[in-house]
């Protein structure tokens, strides 16, 4: 007999079904804003496409966090952090643009910071994003 | 020499429950405290260890809230993981740390695959 057949009896979870599809369509949603944000080269400032962005983030990075998915819910905030961060840099994309990015990235800063704090031990992290974060800010904007 | 993480993670390819209680009752003295619905909260030695299930597509999570062990990073730890389990392990790079130019753009995750560890981007 199995250790855990019996009090770990066979079973579905019908109710983690439309979680994991929301969950999937949140992915979709993120990968699709990313590339659009990434590859945005007009002058036209798109907030919504920002604003969707943090969203769909820090929403997978929220529902990672509650069910005890440590690492990818920092690897979350990191990735829309890099985004941001990243496209704040390129010289190929307007300046208003790389400017606009910019200025959204407090948001998963703040998040990475907070997150961190709570995790004893993690004062380098803390140290090494802030001091990035401090750079970014006077470096470009 | 790596600072040892205050806590431990690892991600498991279609992890098997008894195949992991298993492999951590031959490391540490481990006492059930709850398992169900794909949790399972154990306690090896005074250290609290969730395995989910469910955690990710095929991934189940496995992770050490105090880390008494003699792994310093979740490398460490997949690499033990994935030689024990004879299964995919995937570990999260070690993200920020002072010093660490690149930590901004790397991939930030790690697979380990028959013997195998190459950097990857998850999702």
């Amino acid at each position: 007999m199995s250790l855990y057949s019996d009090i770990y009896p066979i079973t579905t979870f019908p109710d983690l079904v439309p979680q994991r599809e929301h969950r999937n369509s949140c992915i979709l949603r993120l990968e699709r804003l990313e590339d659009a944000i990434r590859s945005y080269h007009g002058d036209e400032l798109h907030h919504e496409w920002l604003n969707d962005y943090l969203d769909a983030g820090l929403e997978l990075a929220q529902e990672a966090g509650e069910r005890d998915l440590i690492r990818l819910q920092e690897s979350w905030l990191r990735r829309i952090y890099n985004t941001l961060r990243d496209t704040g840099v390129n010289v190929s994309c307007g300046e208003a643009w790389r400017h606009q990015c910019l200025e959204y990235l407090y948001q998963p800063f703040f998040a990475l910071q907070h997150l961190y704090r709570a995790q004893p031990g993690s004062n380098s992290r803390i140290k090494a994003l802030s001091r990035d974060f401090s750079f970014i800010s006077r470096y470009v904007i | 020499m790596t600072d040892q993480l205050p806590d431990l993670e690892i991600y498991i390819m279609k992890a098997n429950p008894e195949a992991v209680h298993n492999w951590l009752a031959s490391l540490f003295k481990v006492e059930i405290i709850k398992s169900a619905a794909g949790h399972h909260h154990y306690r090896c030695n005074d250290m609290d260890v969730f395995l989910n299930e469910g955690a990710e597509k095929n991934f189940a999570s496995l992770w050490f809230k105090q880390n008494d062990t003699t792994w310093h990073t979740d490398l460490e730890l997949a690499r033990a993981a994935h030689s024990a389990l004879e299964t995919e392990i995937r570990c999260s790079a070690e993200g920020w740390k002072e010093g660490d130019e690149n930590a901004a753009s790397d991939n930030g995750w790690i697979k380990l695959n028959k013997g195998q560890e190459k950097s990857f981007e998850w999702h």
